[in-house]
């Protein structure tokens, strides 16, 4: 067949139309999974910094998931310095804290229908300390008393044991999150707790899918409103603030570890006044100035007072909008121990004279040190460059390295640095967890070590009376003051970023439904 | 055009050589943290109250001090390169010509980020590192260049009469050949210093480049970006110096080019 001009132009421009019409219908049907109305089920998309590690991993699932899918036995009221009843409705401490039973509260049900006994808590311990860094160093063993009932037994005779069964990596966890169920060398399945959601699907480094867990409901004798809560990972915070103001998330919240992957501080004004709902909370999580406390010049506590009495915490806050707060004390001022702390008088306060003088008397002038900092913290390289220039203007010479992670880590466990930033505590429920971490004379992440602190520090994470570790925190916070261990700079906080047609309030952001306040937020009334 | 280009080229470095006189670009005032462009402050100021003026001036010193370091060691090594495999041919030329496709079958950038971030992830970032990652990409258009040109010269006359009159090779190749492939090189060269600055500035945007408090264009480009609603003074002062001296290396390279 032989085709005339004619019509070859016709069919031409037939075929373009269609194809042109194909990709403007493409571009134009884009998925929407965002949006939320009010009052009636449905999904809600939520921008987060990182995976959610479903498959597991070294220290096991994400944060997030080991917050909203699973629970603990207790939890950690961190004004009242009290544990609480959670998964356990009682507890008692024997062989000096090197036991504890734990009665379970009855009718409790995993998201996939079956019931917490004591057998599920303790194929979570045996799993802990086959598969877990923190389980392998805690526990030794479990028995099942009766039904609801289950002992534990820990490595050391310690109060730290309970402060532990609070943290992040200790969630109890259904025997059908491996398979063969209840295998503790089986392979890892997907997280299944008695947490109000449900994982539904997930796909690495993309998204995770959760939905309501109606037994969790039932207990609580809620409703859920909203049938899926779509997670997307968005690593750049821009993007992710972008994609909230896009519509194509509906709210955005900081990682549930804290201290990074959060919302951008200054943008967190812009956003309330656009209309966009921020939900924030003080954290006992202090970002800090970290000495080489073993070499000169920071191996003399007068170097660490200059350093001190040069940083302005007013200043440094202002990096970030205000929005987080100056730390004038070791924590927040709910943290135990820390009021009666600051009515001794325990607080760090700039005066750069003094610090000129002491660095005049003491030889420092123009001490040339080495401050590094992690490339990956953003926000820190600011704060680092102030911290520079504070000091630089008092008498030291500071020499500012910004490295690559690994290279920062490297240089960190190498000691070739003088200074660091870096950060103490962590939400809630981790306070003593990371005292441990930051002030125990044997832990790899100490921040600092002296024999004063370092006794003070065994003496707290061991004793069980409320009163007394009080008194001993209030010791040890003066211990660190008077040597200067760290130089506290600000507090970290904890945010939540709705758009304006999400229905959720603070409350339900960081409490439970019984009123229980946690640090990490909490989704299962979006 | 040369003049065009040469006179925006030196604006450029006039001001860069007064950078001094705008004072200290990392001298911090968080009380005009974010202050917009006034008459104390002309480019305004960043999150830290530093001066922008100064620290665009201070930071075009870095630009151009590194992209003119890189431009020239690229040239060095890639004419050097480009002479022997054109010269000595056979196998050498073989081996070179391999390994020239193989750096011309990766996008200049991927490469550049990937020498970057392996050397800084072992090393620490280093203005030395972010010279020698450009260069080790950058100086096979040099030798691409050189090559042909060495091809068509080693054939002329006046290289068979110094061969005639018993010359060695590295003499002829350094005294007669070089030398005369100069013209066509430092147009390259000239156009060739736009797209480092573009290089080092992305590699500054990305945070693989120079790092604080050094300023460089990239990296204040990047610092910005949070701001960019704000405070968008913080990005465009540096963006508006990297758009305009590769404007003027290419309207220079071009004339050159045209001249010659």
């Amino acid at each position: 067949m032989k085709l005339s001009r004619r019509n070859f132009m016709k069919y031409a421009s037939a075929t373009t139309a269609t194809l042109l019409g194909i990709n403007l219908l493409g571009c134009s049907s884009r998925q929407s999974t965002g949006g939320v109305e009010i009052g009636k089920l449905s999904t809600v998309v939520m921008g987060y910094g990182k995976d959610h590690k479903l498959k597991g991993g070294k220290w096991g699932i994400g944060f997030f998931p080991k917050v909203n899918t699973l629970e603990k036995l207790v939890e950690y009221d961190l004004e009242k310095d009290e544990y609480k009843p959670f998964l356990a409705e009682k507890w008692e401490v024997e062989n000096g804290g090197k036991s504890i039973t734990f009665v379970l509260k009855k009718g409790v049900k995993f998201s996939d229908g079956d019931e917490l006994t004591a057998d599920a808590v303790k194929f979570t311990v045996l799993w802990l300390t086959a598969n877990h860094p923190l389980g392998q160093e805690t526990f030794e063993s479990a028995d099942v008393v009766d039904d609801y009932t289950v002992t534990i037994h820990y490595k050391k005779a310690e109060f730290l044991n309970l402060a532990k069964m609070a943290e992040f990596h200790m969630s109890i966890m259904s025997p059908s999150s491996v398979s063969p169920k209840g295998d503790v060398k089986g392979e890892w399945v997907l997280p299944i707790g008695t947490g109000p959601l449900k994982v539904a699907d997930y796909r690495e480094g993309e998204y995770a899918v959760y939905e309501p867990n109606v037994y969790w409901y039932e207990r609580f004798g809620l409703e859920p409103n909203f049938e899926k809560l779509v997670v997307k990972f968005i690593k750049d915070e821009d993007t992710r603030v972008m994609a909230l103001r896009s519509g194509e998330v509906d709210c955005l919240s900081d990682y549930c570890h804290g201290g990074s992957d959060y919302t951008p501080r200054n943008q967190l004004a812009p956003l309330r006044q656009d209309g966009y709902k921020v939900f924030k909370r003080g954290e006992p999580l202090t970002w800090v100035i970290a000495f080489n406390y073993t070499k000169e010049p920071f191996n003399n506590v007068n170097a660490r007072k200059a350093v001190d009495l040069a940083v302005d915490r007013n200043e440094v806050v202002k990096i970030f909008n205000s929005e987080v707060y100056p730390a004038e004390t070791l924590f927040i001022e709910k943290a135990p121990g820390i009021k009666e702390a600051k009515a001794q008088g325990i607080v760090y306060k700039p005066n750069p004279d003094e610090a000129r003088r002491i660095i005049k008397e003491k030889g420092y002038s123009n001490l040339n040190v080495k401050l590094i900092v992690d490339k990956a913290q953003g926000d820190q390289i600011l704060v680092s460059q102030l911290v520079q220039e504070k000091l630089n203007d008092v008498g030291f010479n500071v020499e500012l390295e910004v490295l690559e992670s690994g290279a920062y880590k490297e240089k960190r466990d190498s000691g070739e640095y003088d200074m660091r930033l870096y950060y103490i505590g962590g939400t809630d429920r981790r306070f003593y967890m990371r005292l441990y971490w930051r002030f125990h004379p044997e832990t790899k992440w100490k921040v600092y070590e002296s024999e004063r602190t370092g006794n003070l520090c065994k003496k707290i994470l061991g004793e069980f009376d409320e009163s007394k570790r009080r008194q001993l925190l209030v010791e040890f916070y003066k211990a660190v003051y008077e040597e200067r261990g760290v130089v506290p700079l600000y507090f970290d906080i904890m945010t939540v970023v709705t758009s304006p047609k999400m229905d959720m309030t603070w409350d339900e952001t960081f409490k439970w439904p019984n009123g229980y306040e946690v640090g990490e937020p909490l989704f299962y009334d979006v | 055009m040369v003049f065009t280009g040469g006179g925006i080229i030196l604006c450029i470095l006039i001001l860069s050589c007064l950078a001094p006189i705008a004072g200290d670009p990392c001298s911090v005032n968080m009380d005009e943290r974010l202050s917009p462009p006034s008459f104390k402050h002309p480019f305004g100021t960043d999150q830290l109250g530093r001066d922008m003026l100064s620290r665009v001036l201070h930071g075009g010193r870095v630009s151009l001090i590194v992209a003119i370091t890189i431009s020239l060691l690229s040239m060095v090594v890639g004419c050097f390169v480009g002479a022997v495999s054109g010269y000595f041919g056979g196998v050498v030329d073989d081996v070179i010509g391999r390994i020239v496709d193989v750096f011309m079958s990766i996008p200049e950038i991927v490469l550049n980020i990937a020498m970057v971030g392996v050397f800084c992830a072992v090393y620490g970032v280093s203005t030395f590192i972010v010279i020698f990652a450009v260069v080790f990409t950058n100086w096979v258009g040099y030798a691409r260049l050189m090559r042909g040109m060495v091809l068509s010269l080693k054939e002329r006359e006046f290289v068979l009469c110094a061969k005639a009159i018993g010359a060695g090779e590295w003499y002829i190749l350094f005294r007669h050949i070089i030398p005369n492939a100069a013209g066509p090189l430092i147009v390259l060269a000239t156009l060739n210093i736009g797209n480092v600055i573009m290089t080092i500035a992305s590699l500054g945007f990305l945070g693989l480049g120079i790092q604080p408090p050094i300023p460089e264009w990239g990296q204040i480009l990047n610092s910005g970006k949070n701001y960019i609603t704000t405070a968008p003074w913080i990005s465009f002062f540096p963006g508006l110096f990297i758009a305009l001296s590769v404007l003027g290396f290419n309207i220079l390279g071009e004339g050159l080019n045209a001249e010659s």
